[in-house]
């Protein structure tokens, strides 16, 4: 069973458009004007229980949206939704506490105290019985490296550190599923390391299932078994990760570095395909229908070195992006 | 009872996060109580030519003038207002969403919460100030176990109606993004009429319309009621009208969150 089901799922905002100076904040007063802004239109997907589903799109799209309509935070304005079998926005004790929204761009925990004690509300909140909470964050805050930081005033953390107590306060209670809105924004390579590889322990020992957005590829490729494309609303693409690259013919990279001076003729005829250049070393991009006439071809000039590797999945959703836009 | 755990830890909190501030709070309070002393002077010249203002003798003012200040820090809710509206217009809101746990009680426990700390204080300060000031003829003492326990209970309900009143005040936030220049307005208006600067039967063109709205039962019921100024019939009738507007404002806050929250769109992200 599906532990996500949406159908038809559509949300606008009507947003006051107000004209810029003073006169235009007075006229305002007096006959406000609103637009309609589609923030999603018609979206339909599924997600069964322990998958780690990634949204993708560009600023705007209607993740976060989707996300917070999802969550029961917003009220849809046609279509329908069920999380293990509750409609979101109802907010039924039992469906907000089998949930759990951590968002990357807005901290929740209490600023000016510790973030233990955010913790213990949280405890009385779930209901969490004293011993596992105390094992659980024991367990969590050594998986990430902040044990000694519990009890510091949540101010005085930096963004890594307190990002890492925000995820510890997000699973805290075990819930199902778990709402991910760029999680790792901001954060240093290391920490958003450390986040994936504390996400895919969370999925693998609990089952945890996730719905994920990111603007980082890495994000997306190691944790997501299958992503949702969105664009202006709409999905374009949902399947597994590996879909993309059939179904949008990825190229091939090849990359070469040359013992002299590279034949003129050559160059001219594949100019088109060269992505990168440094001194001998050449990156071209070539269409997978071309790949064995080019490598022939180059096989000639004999190159001292020589590998052919797929195209980076963001370098197709970004095509992706621009083809639906255009 | 299990629920009850959970705005317990609430009200620990927030008690928790005022005791980081304890220097700002007794600081604030000895501000306050120096500000006390200024009416001296002010009533003291109104009161020049005359023994008697509305039924008030200078020491019955300076009393009450004394008593609203040291109980309206306890009694008003005035502040939960602007917390709420930037839960609403920030987005924190959000996490009491989709958390079980109930906004209203959570704004609730955590005022009381932050009011503990200002209890004690104004108990000290109380106890400080009642022997030098009965001594003078000004802080009546000798309240009888009926009038205290109406005080006390006046005074409990005192709290829930502003609590409400301010609740109701900071869901605006709702419909109006900036609310700040509305609430700097209302806010001295509100307390005005919560008879925070006068005794409001000073002004008797008032008097009708402040007993219909529900301001003055916040504070100026709960003191009058010390100062041994109503009949038995008068105190058993305000408090009536205090549960009445309790109630009342219990009923609208529930329409008002209830439509507000389908409003709600949680900015940010
Ligand atoms: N609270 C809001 N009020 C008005 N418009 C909004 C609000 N939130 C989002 N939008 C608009 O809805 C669209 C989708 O936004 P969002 O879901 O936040 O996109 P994403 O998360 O993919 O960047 C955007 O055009 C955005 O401007
Ligand atoms: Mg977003």
């Amino acid at each position: 069973m599906s532990i996500i089901e949406v159908n038809s799922l559509t949300k606008g905002y009507r947003v006051h458009k107000k004209k810029a100076g003073i006169k235009g904040s007075l006229s305002g007063l007096i006959k406000r004007e609103y637009q309609y802004v589609e923030a999603v239109k018609n979206v339909s997907f599924q997600v069964e229980e322990g998958e780690i589903l990634g949204i993708v799109g560009q600023n705007g799209a209607g993740k976060t949206t989707t996300m917070k309509m999802l969550s029961g935070l917003l009220y849809p304005d046609a279509g329908e939704a069920r999380i293990l079998n509750w409609i979101p926005w109802e907010r039924k004790k039992e469906f907000l506490t089998n949930i759990s929204f951590l968002m990357g761009q807005k901290g929740q925990l209490l600023w000016d105290i510790p973030a233990m004690d955010s913790f213990f509300l949280y405890k009385e909140i779930y209901d969490l019985k004293e011993e596992s909470f105390r094992q659980t964050i024991k367990e969590l805050s050594k998986m990430l490296e902040v044990e000694h930081l519990l009890s510091v005033p949540v101010r005085n953390l930096s963004l890594g550190e307190r990002m890492k107590m925000e995820i510890i306060a997000a699973v805290l209670h075990s819930p199902k599923l778990l709402f991910l809105d760029e999680p790792t924004i901001g954060l240093d390579l290391t920490t958003q390391k450390k986040m994936r590889s504390f996400l895919n322990i969370q999925n693998h020992r609990n089952g945890t299932t996730m719905v994920l957005t990111s603007h980082y590829m890495k994000d997306i490729t190691s944790l997501c078994s299958r992503i949702i494309i969105i664009s202006q609303g709409e999905i374009i693409f949902d399947d597994k990760i590996e879909k993309i690259r059939h179904m949008y013919q990825a190229d091939r990279v090849v990359n070469v570095r040359f013992a002299k001076m590279v034949d003129e003729a050559f160059l001219k005829k594949y100019h088109e395909s060269i992505k990168e250049k440094k001194e001998l070393q050449y990156t071209f991009q070539v269409k997978q229908e071309d790949v064995n006439e080019f490598v022939r071809e180059i096989s000639l000039l004999m190159p001292v070195d020589f590998s052919i590797g797929e195209q980076p999945i963001e370098d197709i959703i970004e095509k992706i992006y621009r083809r639906d836009i255009e | 009872m299990r629920s009850l755990r959970k705005y317990i830890a609430v009200l620990k909190i927030s008690t928790q996060n005022m005791l980081q501030y304890r220097g700002n709070i007794v600081l604030n309070w000895l501000l306050s109580t120096m500000t006390l002393v200024a009416p001296f002077a002010f009533w003291k010249t109104v009161y020049a030519d005359r023994e008697m203002l509305a039924g008030y003798e200078l020491s019955d003012t300076i009393t009450y003038v004394m008593l609203t200040t040291l109980l309206g820090k306890l009694l008003i809710c005035d502040g939960i207002h602007n917390t709420i509206s930037q839960d609403i217009r920030e987005g924190k809101l959000s996490q009491f969403l989709w958390r079980p746990i109930n906004y209203k009680a959570y704004i609730f426990f955590d005022t009381i919460g932050k009011k503990l700390m200002d209890f004690v204080v104004m108990c000290l300060l109380f106890s400080i100030l009642l022997i030098p000031m009965s001594a003078l003829g000004f802080f009546k003492t000798a309240l009888s176990t009926g009038t205290a326990f109406a005080f006390l209970f006046s005074a409990f309900l005192g709290i829930i109606l502003s609590f409400f009143l301010y609740f109701i005040m900071g869901l605006v936030a709702f419909w109006m993004t900036e609310c700040s220049a509305l609430y700097i307005t209302l806010g001295t208006l509100f307390y005005f009429l919560a008879g925070g600067m006068f005794p409001l039967d000073m002004f008797r063109e008032l008097k009708v319309i402040s007993e219909i709205l529900p301001f003055q039962y916040q504070l100026y019921l709960p003191v009058k009621i010390y100062l041994g100024k109503l009949s038995m019939a008068m105190v058993f009738r305000g408090i009536g009208i205090q549960m009445i507007w309790c109630l009342a404002l219990w009923g609208i806050s529930v329409i008002v969150w209830e439509s507000g929250k389908k409003r709600y769109s949680s900015v940010g992200n």
